[in-house]
């Protein structure tokens, strides 16, 4: 008799703790009939009309019943602070654009749900091909290591650093190909130099992503072996600091003078070189066929580096889910989804002019591609080149500032050692600061 | 005589045209092309290259419409902005006049509360404010957008300074005449101090005209969107095109000075008498 | 008479109570929801840890942080106490000597309190206290004489006075990014820029403008550098080098903002002034510079004390016509309080040290308001 009962209650309670640890819902068992949920987005122009239409066209043709509200929010910085503002007050959007370590703020007061659970669900997750498809890269860049590599969202679109450059001029120069190594690169700088006409051959931005894309062409990066804190004054960000106070004291660069001063400089043959993001093209197309000396032949290429294989920063937001209700958070994900296909991704290539985040999307390109071939090369370069990621803690935010402000210092005249130092030390006491609650 | 005349206006030219030259070069660049925006560049009035070669009055259309809702923006900005004056004004005048002319208890102590209120950083105070607002459920309103603003200590202490002048004789006749208070200060105060007046309602509307980070975090469609807003957006859109971003400045700014030039007219005439009747 | 008076009294005390009351809730309401509770609530974050929802409760942590070693914060106890004591002594036969000393007291322990803080504490914020210092005193006194002038000289006139006024007021009205957008290419640092073209004019270098980050006495008198070790000396090293040129030419840039702001507000104190008053001194052969001095001036007093009082407020809170300037390679030099405090709260997500920061910027807004007040009370002219 003892013995059935102690058998009947280690099933039953065996049967309970397999009943616990299964996950506590199936996504299935979700309804999202009728439900509606807003998206943030930085979109402006023809990028927002062509996201209307391609969010019109999910509302009508979705099964789930799903209807989507597209927002345009303000810039991404006003969207961080807004975002940040509607956790606080518990008033938020379901979809928010976000960049990696945005996304980590919004994770730490719990503003956001991991996306991996869709993701991997069964019945409303993507298949083993479908997540193949994407580029490693962009695919790893949302699990965050701070929260125990949760993916705080979802890859839509990226855009990559490259260098911008003037190729009549560079021919001119006695150079058949932009330049591979930083030592060409300040040479051909040097060469450009020319103080009665003006010219002068890179122009600086201080924005602390032309600091990794330096960084990380040089072999370096931004973190600690451990990959917990940061290193900020490692060899190779030494180097880059070293070689751009160098040039801007020889005269053979110059700091940016006001907002896109460098595009027009670039449009009006003033300078040879700049760094910038792949998503500027635009606006360099613009510059270039509106400038001062008529039209001339340029293109974009990865950075010089002293690496084998040319090593490029790869960023761009991605699409966060906040933290609502079961049904809310299902029916943003199943819109997610929808949106990251390889037939919405093709339209969203032609619609914004970023990078799409399927491999296979590049195939469906044809004409696009061919429209626009200084797109095309950059393309090409993303999934030739070896792609790093900008370190995606929620103190990013603040120690970009912090990185800007240091190399202002340094090329202003301050000690480099020192500055970066110090840089580090500042670096990590946010970090650790920004840690817990 | 005609010499000081001269040099007065010579002084207030010069000053004047300091004044202008910044916005002469927003209409200069708004004129332009793109292209001469960023080849045909002086920062001299008197050049030829600060003007463009032919003014491309086009652009303010092309402003107009191409920035989707700055149209709707427009009138969202007017509704808000002369609620809000109103709101002031209904506020701002009883308050003044108490501080002014009613000997009620705590008034220093009021003051002085009314006073630090101003000495708290826009930032924080925005974040709790926005979660009062969330609370009351008026986000993407005309109230969350006004209300707000209905009370400012600067506009109350300034109105308190003109009130305090108005003698006591005239007030006391009156009451004594059986005038309640309020009767008092809608009839006695308030046409006296018409000119003040007319500066914060002129003030309070410029400034709700111009806000921008509280209408940024209050709202987050187009229904309600202020022209502020509606502006930075459409700058953020237009990028490097500066003659678009110029343009669609100086539209913004064009129903304000109208506005200023009608209510001039009114605060000019009373300011040049002298004062206070009697 | 006066038994009978007395109820008669209370009766009108408790009605102008009841009226005041009254006249004051509409705005009382809106500034008790909207003015007041945000001061309490920053308050009240600022004791918490508070990364955008509340966290654990810190007490004045935050506070210690911004202040670094507990030194400074002895020191600035001592500058309370002696300034208070200076306020508050009744000394025999009034020695006004004692006054004085009690006074330089208290301004050397504010000096000692915040060097020791400015190198322990939170640097940042410190440094921005002394922008925030540099920005008012290049501001206020500058804004308020444009204004008086403009207002004067626009008094004078009578048929243009109209278009004049509304030039004048054209550079508030525009939206300030607008009117920064415009300034940053006037005060950039390309030697074609409007600003290095006067520079030029008068035979100087051209400047970075609104991108340099060394101070205004450094650029001139090469004032401010070298090394300095102890943290009074390297203190005063930093106020030694001036408000950056970065910083100045956003006091430029707001001196063109509000002079006209300013001259609308004096125009409304220059119609008190009697017309009789100034007609009389005339008669008594009194010429433009002396009515300017005493008759103008004086009347002028209640207006200008209440402009100084809130335009101090307003420069200590001064936000948006500041942050729209901001340069990266102005590293900082022209943040005042408020934008640190908006980094602090947005770059940082720290809500609680943003609330800690706002509060302590109150404390020293409120203290000078206080100092204003007191100092205004020995020169204001009443009016009777």
């Amino acid at each position: 008799m003892k013995g059935n009962l102690t058998r009947g209650l280690g099933i039953a309670g065996g049967l309970l703790a397999l009943a616990i640890s299964l996950p506590a819902q199936s996504f299935s068992t979700i309804d999202v009939k009728g439900v509606t949920v807003t998206y943030w987005h930085t979109g402006t122009g023809p990028t927002e009309k062509g996201l209307q239409s391609l969010v019109d066209e999910f509302n009508k043709s979705n099964p789930y019943g799903i209807t989507v509200k597209e927002e345009y929010a303000g810039n991404y910085n006003d969207i961080y602070n807004k975002t940040l503002t509607g956790i606080a007050a518990h008033q938020v959007p379901d979809l928010v654009v976000a960049y990696q370590n945005q996304a980590a703020a919004y994770r730490l007061p719990k503003g956001i749900v991991d996306i991996n659970p869709y993701v991997n669900d069964s019945q409303v997750g993507l298949s083993p091909a479908s997540i193949k498809d994407f580029i490693p890269g962009i695919y790893e860049s949302d699990i965050n290591p701070q929260f125990h590599n949760e993916r705080l969202g979802f890859p839509h679109q990226r855009s990559m650093e490259v260098l911008y450059y003037n190729l009549t001029w560079l021919k001119k120069l006695g150079a058949a190909e932009p330049p591979k190594t930083w030592d060409e690169f300040a040479a051909l700088c040097r060469k450009a130099t020319n103080v009665q006409k003006g010219t002068y051959g890179y122009a600086i931005d201080t924005d602390a992503s032309r600091v990794f894309s330096q960084t990380i062409s040089r072999g370096g990066g931004f973190l600690s072996a451990d990959r917990q804190d940061f290193d900020l004054d490692n060899p190779a960000i030494v180097d880059s600091m070293r070689l751009m106070k160098q040039l801007l004291d020889e005269g053979a660069a110059r700091k940016v003078a006001e907002a896109y001063g460098d595009q027009a400089d670039f449009g009006n043959q003033k300078v040879l070189f700049t760094i910038g993001s792949s998503s500027g093209l635009g606006y360099y197309q613009q510059a270039v066929e509106h400038g001062a000396n008529g039209k001339f032949r340029w293109s974009l290429a990865p950075l010089p580096h002293s690496t084998e294989n040319p090593v490029q920063d790869l960023y761009g937001a991605s699409v966060s889910i906040t933290k609502t209700t079961p049904q809310r958070q299902l029916a943003s994900w199943l819109f997610l989804k929808w949106f990251t296909q390889a037939a919405q991704q093709k339209r969203w290539v032609e619609i914004s002019g970023y990078f799409p985040t399927r491999r296979s999307v590049r195939d469906s390109l044809g004409p696009y591609l061919v429209r626009n071939p200084v797109y095309a090369k950059a393309l090409d370069i993303l999934l030739s080149s070896d792609v790093v990621t900008e370190p995606p803690f929620s103190s990013y935010q603040a120690v970009r500032a912090e990185i800007t402000k240091t190399y202002n210092a340094i090329l202003d005249g301050a000690d480099i050692k020192s500055a970066l130092a110090k840089l580090t030390r500042k670096a990590n006491q946010i970090n650790a600061d920004a840690r817990d609650n | 005589m005609k010499v000081r005349l001269a040099v007065l206006f010579a002084a207030l030219g010069i000053l004047a045209f300091l004044a202008l030259l910044p916005l002469l070069y927003m209409v200069s660049t708004a004129l332009k092309t793109f292209g001469e925006t960023i080849t045909r560049i002086s920062p001299n009035p008197l050049s030829l290259e600060f003007w463009p070669r032919i003014p491309q009055w086009v652009n303010f259309a092309a402003a107009w419409s191409y920035g989707e809702g700055l149209a709707h923006s427009f009138f969202v900005s007017v509704v808000v902005a002369s609620v809000t004056v109103l709101g002031v004004l209904a506020t701002t005048i009883p308050a003044a006049y108490a501080f002014a002319k009613i000997p009620f208890r705590g008034r220093e102590f009021f003051f002085g509360v009314f006073l630090t209120t101003l000495m708290v950083p826009e930032t924080v105070s925005t974040l709790a404010n926005f979660m009062t607002i969330t609370r009351l459920g008026w986000i993407n309103s005309l109230q969350g957008l006004t209300v707000p603003f209905f009370a400012s200590s600067f506009f109350i202490f300034f109105l308190r300074q003109y009130f305090r002048q108005i003698p006591e004789t005239i007030l006391e006749a009156a009451q004594i005449d059986g005038a309640t208070t309020f009767q008092v200060t809608l009839r006695i105060a308030v046409p006296a101090a018409r000119a003040p007046i007319f500066t914060v309602a002129f003030l309070a509307f410029t400034g709700s005209w111009n806000s921008l980070m509280w209408p940024l975090m209050a709202t987050n469609t187009l229904d309600w969107r202020p022209l502020a807003v509606g502006l930075t957006k459409f700058v953020t859109e237009a990028g490097p095109q500066a003659h678009l971003s110029m343009a669609a400045s100086t539209m913004a700014l064009a129903p304000i000075v109208l506005i200023y030039i009608i209510a001039q007219k009114q605060i000019t005439d009373s300011v040049t008498r002298s004062g206070i009747v009697g | 008479m006066s038994r009978l008076s007395r109820p008669l009294a209370e009766a009108r005390q408790r009605r102008a109570n009841r009226e005041g009351f009254l006249f004051l809730l509409p705005a009382g309401l809106i500034i008790l929801i909207f003015g007041l509770w945000p001061l309490v609530f920053t308050v009240g974050m600022s004791l918490f840890r508070w990364r955008v929802v509340p966290g654990r409760f810190v007490g004045v942590s935050h506070y210690l942080r911004l202040f670094g070693d507990p030194q400074s914060l002895l020191w600035i106890a001592g500058a309370f106490i002696a300034g208070v004591l200076s306020w508050v002594v009744v000394l025999p036969r009034g020695r006004r000597v004692f006054r004085l000393i009690l006074v330089l007291a208290a301004v050397f322990c504010v000096v000692m309190g915040w060097a020791i803080a400015s190198n322990t504490g939170d640097e940042d914020f410190w440094a921005s206290v002394r922008v925030t210092v540099w920005y008012a005193l290049g501001t206020v006194p500058a804004q308020l004489a444009a204004g008086l002038s403009v207002a004067l000289l626009l008094g004078r006139l009578r048929k243009a006075r109209q278009s004049f006024r509304v030039v004048f007021l054209l550079p508030y009205i525009v939206p300030a990014f607008s009117a920064a957008a415009i300034f940053a290419r006037l005060f950039s640092l390309r030697p074609e820029s409007f600003a290095n073209q006067i520079l030029a004019a008068l035979g100087q270098a051209p400047q970075q403008w609104l991108g340099e980050a060394k101070g205004l006495f450094t650029l001139l008198f090469s004032w401010g550098t070298g090394s300095a070790t102890s943290d009074l000396a390297s203190f005063g090293q930093a106020w030694a080098a001036g408000p950056s040129l970065a910083l100045v030419s956003v006091m430029i840039f707001n001196l063109w903002v509000f002079t006209g702001y300013y001259a609308l507000i004096f125009a409304h104190g220059l119609a008190q002034i009697p017309r009789d008053l100034m007609d009389a001194a005339s008669v008594d052969g009194a010429g433009p510079w002396s009515r300017f001095r005493y008759v103008t001036l004086p009347l002028l007093t209640p207006t200008t004390a209440f402009l100084s009082l809130l335009g101090l407020i307003g420069t200590f809170q001064s936000f948006a016509h500041i942050y729209v300037l901001r340069t990266a390679a102005a590293q900082g030099t022209s943040d005042p309080v408020s934008v640190v405090i908006f980094n602090t709260f947005f770059q940082r997500q720290d809500f609680g040290a943003a609330a800690a920061q706002a509060v302590v910027l109150l404390g020293i807004v409120l203290t000078l308001t206080v100092l204003q007040r007191r100092f205004q009370d020995r020169r204001v002219h009443d009016e009777s």
